[in-house]
């Protein structure tokens, strides 16, 4: 078995004045990979590459080691986007009939029983579901087919903590057996803080960089010091830095260093959301 | 493929329920009376062609509605069996079509005894041959374009086949003539039709799924 359950290559895609430029990931199995960035940034142009809805320009992706124009491959993947697709005039019972003739390995019991673990009558029309209930289902249907392979696009949007949480624990089950792998693009980045092993970050249709996690948690911070004290800090360290009125903020990738260069100085760790925001909103060299 | 299949006629059975087909048994009923004998070639050549395309922008229609189309792309078939679904639905619904417009000219057949049974039976032939040539002119604007270029692809056939049974109706003999023809030579016409109508498919089939795979890039 392979340690990469895919592995995307310099891909290339160009939507007018939009252009996702070479970026180049993978993602281990038995991993959470978060993916990031502003709106516009390219999360869901990368995804919609990675399961065949659009063509790239450029690169290569390779699921299961495999081709993306072998069906077979998208029958281990299983997809939830932020809308429900799933007919609103169906129940859960009429969607798990179709499903079965659709997917090769479709466990019709595993079906039953995580409507029954999500609260999810199986007769009631899927038009009378609250939101919380279509992505429990989208769940539902993309944990039914012994999927090794889970794609969300922003998902949990617009979900309550309490929903949001239940989808967690899924997906932490989910790759429990180190097998199986998650791609989750979230703007909820404090989901992802809690279950990712690692973060790409994609800025402007670039990819800025993927990391885990946890060197990320360890590595970058936000110093918060004069403009004086900026100055004395290395360049080589400094990712960017935002001007304010009474103190300067940078974001730095060797947090331990900054601390050493200035005691005096508030280093703290770098929240994905500050991440994020330095890169949109900040100077750089 | 098959999962494709059961849920257009899943979508099918919840969009057009008893209160449809009571509908349509009354409307036919209604033509039989008005008509006579030749309310069977209204049901044949008008009722059936028109319910067939209707039940077939219905279900690009829900399609679109749900963004379904996104989601079939992400599912592990290929564009290619995504249009092969929707066309065999298509060629069920013709067939249903060709078994309902086979009773009413039974029955027209058997109540008004106009017109020679053979004539009704090939009536019937017509019936089939017309829903499937329509369908194969509606379908690939659907799939690719959308309901609204598919109901336009739509409304367009039906233009054209009120226009034929228009100029059908005021040259009868004209008609008369081609069906007495294809009365004589039943062989010959059978084999016209069913080359032209599996033609028209197999080319609107082409057309539909290199549309689809053109809307991935």
């Amino acid at each position: 078995m392979g340690e990469n359950i895919c592995e995307i290559r310099n891909l290339s895609k160009r939507y007018g004045d939009f252009a996702l430029e070479r970026v180049s990931f993978d993602i281990p199995r038995g991993a959470i990979v978060g993916l990031i960035g502003e709106n516009g940034a390219g999360k869901s142009t990368t995804i919609n590459c990675l399961l065949g809805e659009v063509a790239p320009d450029g690169g290569e992706i390779r699921i299961f080691g495999r081709d993306l124009a072998d069906e077979s491959v998208r029958d281990r993947i299983g997809v939830v986007f932020d809308e429900n697709h799933f007919p609103e005039i169906f129940t859960p019972a009429e969607i798990g009939r179709f499903m079965a003739g659709i997917y090769s390995d479709w466990d019709a019991d595993a079906y039953r029983s995580r409507l029954t673990n999500f609260g999810l009558p199986e007769d009631k029309k899927t038009g009378e579901f609250s939101r919380g209930m279509k992505v429990k289902l989208a769940f539902a249907v993309a944990l039914s087919h012994n999927a090794e392979f889970l794609v969300l696009d922003e998902a949990t949007s617009g979900l309550d903590p309490v929903v949001r949480d239940d989808i967690l624990d899924a997906l932490l089950e989910f790759v429990q057996d180190e097998r199986h792998s998650v791609l989750v693009s979230s703007h909820i980045t404090s989901d992802l803080e809690k279950i990712a092993d690692y973060i790409a970050f994609l800025h402007r249709g670039k990819l800025v960089f993927c990391l885990p996690k946890d060197e990320l948690a360890d590595e970058y911070g936000v110093v918060h010091c004069g403009a004086a004290d900026f100055e004395r800090l290395e360049p080589e360290i400094v990712v960017a830095w935002r001007r304010e009125e009474f103190q300067t903020r940078a974001l730095v990738r060797n947090r331990a260093r900054a601390a050493e260069l200035l005691p005096d100085a508030i280093v703290a760790p770098a929240e994905l959301d500050e991440i994020m925001l330095f890169y949109a909103k900040g100077d750089f060299a | 493929m098959k999962g494709l299949f059961i849920k257009d006629f899943l979508t099918l059975r919840r969009k057009y329920g008893p209160v449809r087909i009571a509908m349509d048994v009354l409307l036919i009923a209604v033509l039989m009376i008005a008509f006579g004998a030749n309310g069977a070639i209204w049901v044949s050549f008008v009722l059936v062609p028109v319910e067939a395309m209707t039940m077939c922008m219905t279900l690009t229609n829900c399609d679109e509605q749900w963004k379904w189309q996104k989601y079939a792309f992400a599912l592990p078939v290929s564009r290619a069996q995504i249009v092969r679904a929707r066309y065999l639905t298509a060629g069920a619904l013709a067939g249903i079509g060709f078994a309902a417009s086979l009773a009413v000219n039974a029955a027209a057949a058997l109540a008004f005894s106009a017109y020679p049974p053979v004539l009704h039976l090939l009536l019937a032939a017509a019936s089939l041959w017309l829903t499937l040539f329509a369908l194969a002119l509606v379908l690939p604007a659907g799939l690719s374009r959308g309901a609204n270029a598919g109901f336009a692809a739509m409304f367009a056939v039906i233009l054209a086949l009120l226009v034929l049974f228009g100029a059908a109706g005021f040259s009868a003999q004209a008609a008369g003539s081609a069906l007495a023809f294809a009365a004589r030579h039943v062989e010959v016409a059978l084999v016209l039709a069913i080359c032209a109508v599996a033609a028209a498919c197999a080319l609107s089939y082409g057309i539909s799924v290199r549309l689809l795979r053109r809307a991935r890039a």
